[in-house]
């Protein structure tokens, strides 16, 4: 199991153990996290599971391929949409914000 | 599949119960708002998953699924559904090019979806910004000092579609030649009209390509006409089919959301006083309202025999996509008959899966700008109630007019 902890925009923290074989979007909408709508199902064009993360692991992670970088226009450092994020048992703790909205 | 109005039987496999009347169908029209209480009605009076004898243009039958969930696991589910031919354009005419990329399963549709993306992210579409901002206002310049307008000849047509006939290369003289085509497509149960609809609007971008072979723009024709899939062109009937999906997916549907939005808006005067005071809740408000009043449908067909909701669907069996109806089912929606803001919602207005609208970001896009703009450059508008307003549903729902009080 891989513990992943969302920072929510209300100031709460949920974490979460995940399975293997998905990504974190899917584990925060199965998992009801507000603020991550995942609306084209991890197929990277809807851009609206876009979550920041911790700067001590954005480095860690795997980085953008050029299709999730288009998506990622305007957004703040460390954004990564959750769907192009597989959980992998070495992200253990990873800790991600979701925003208030995805279409703000 | 043949097209005639007349009634196909009943097959043996559909329960009898099962069998319902579907009141979204093409050519239907309401006088209210079908948002108001029809489509929470289906809702409450129908089963997860019923048989309508019409849901399908020309008479012929189709399953309706109502729940969020089960249509989003169909639009996932490329291994009992395809979208092959799910729209009638091409056969009613006699010929067999598919939308690009709509009717194309995968894995011919991700290389398709590969090449246009690109096209639409928000990177690119950073450089219309600029573009999209002054048609809105050129077009609040021409009716700002009038009295009472219908929004929707008055904005919701020409704004959308000026930026998509700029995108494609066409001419904005013939805008209304073109948006009779589209109605003639999308909204009429005439078959002749659809017919001669779907010729004219073939025609047009035959002549299009054939032009644009030889002298090559910046439109997205010319870049349909050179682009690679993988070590090969584009055949002839891929550019049209690329061309057609954008004419039909890129005129009707943004303007059928402005319109809803705009009439929402002018009937909802504290929602109206607070996006004023605070124009950052604008794109919340939007998507709230791409939910409450998701507007298109479309269709998959089964291959591959499936349950769901504990109906069996067969091969060959058509599926109706209705977002209207996944976007407000209660099961999934905490009361979906109530205006949010701060719902936030996962919707089915633009789909899901590899199928979510190609166009989407451009339709955000378009839509906060407007809401923007108009907002910022008018004072209080009202909605005009003493006005019959007639609804074409099927599958885009759009009423005919909006009109609106100014100042």
């Amino acid at each position: 199991m891989t513990k992943v902890t969302f920072q929510l925009h209300d100031g709460t923290t949920r974490t979460i153990e995940a399975g293997s074989d998905t990504n974190l979007m899917r584990v925060a909408i199965e998992n009801d996290i507000p603020g991550i709508n995942g609306e084209c199902n991890g197929c990277t064009t809807c851009a609206t599971c876009k979550v920041q993360v911790a700067e001590s692991w954005a480095a860690l992670l795997p980085g953008a391929d050029e299709n999730e970088e288009s998506l990622l226009e305007d957004t703040a450092p460390h954004t990564r949409l959750s769907c192009q994020i597989a959980i992998t048992p070495d992200l253990d703790g990873l800790t991600v914000t979701v925003p208030i909205s995805q279409y703000a | 599949m043949e097209f005639t109005t007349k009634m196909q039987p009943v097959p043996d496999h559909v329960p009898a119960e099962l069998v319902r009347n579907y009141p979204f169908v093409l050519g239907s029209i309401t006088s209210g708002n079908p948002y108001d209480r029809m489509v929470h009605d289906v809702h409450r009076f129908a089963p997860p998953v019923f048989y309508a004898m019409d849901a399908y243009p020309g008479g012929t039958p189709a399953w309706v699924v109502r729940r969020f969930a089960d249509l989003r696991a169909i639009y996932a589910d490329d291994t009992h559904f395809t979208v092959k031919g799910f729209a009638p354009f091409a056969m009613m005419i006699g010929e067999s090019w598919g939308n690009v990329p709509a009717e194309a399963d995968a894995p011919l549709h991700d290389q398709y979806r590969a090449l246009l993306n690109p096209l639409f992210t928000p990177a690119a579409l950073k450089k219309l910004e600029a573009k999209v901002t002054s048609v809105a206002e050129d077009l609040v310049a021409k009716f700002r000092n009038k009295k009472a307008i219908d929004f929707r000849a008055e904005f919701a047509v020409p704004f959308p579609v000026s930026i998509v006939l700029d995108l494609l290369g066409l001419p904005l003289e013939r805008m209304d030649e073109f948006m009779e085509w589209e109605h003639m497509l999308l909204h009429d149960l005439n078959m002749e009209h659809l017919q001669t609809a779907t010729r004219n609007v073939v025609g047009l971008f035959r002549e299009v390509m054939k032009e644009r072979r030889v002298n090559p723009g910046t439109d997205l024709v010319s870049f349909a006409l050179n682009a690679k899939l993988g070590d090969r062109n584009l055949t002839d009937d891929e550019v049209l089919g690329f061309c057609f999906n954008l004419f039909i997916g890129g005129l009707d549907t943004v303007t059928t959301n402005l319109c809803w939005q705009f009439r929402h808006l002018a009937s909802d005067l504290e929602l109206q006083r607070k996006l004023r005071a605070n124009p950052a809740l604008i794109p919340d408000a939007i998507q709230e309202m791409l939910r409450f009043y998701s507007p298109a449908s479309t269709f998959r067909t089964c291959i591959k025999e499936i349950e769901i909701g504990g109906v069996s669907i067969k091969p060959g069996d058509k599926v109706l996509m209705a977002t209207l109806l996944g976007s407000n089912d209660p099961e999934q929606f905490d009361h979906p008959e109530e205006f949010r803001i701060d719902r936030r919602p996962t919707h089915l207005a633009f789909g899901s899966g590899i199928h979510h609208c190609l166009g989407h970001h451009l339709a955000r896009r378009e839509l906060t700008v407007a809401m923007t703009t108009i907002l910022r450059e008018l004072p209080e508008f009202r909605y005009d109630s003493g006005v019959e307003v007639l609804t074409d549903l099927g599958g885009v729902i759009q009423p005919r007019a909006v009109p609106i009080l100014l100042g």
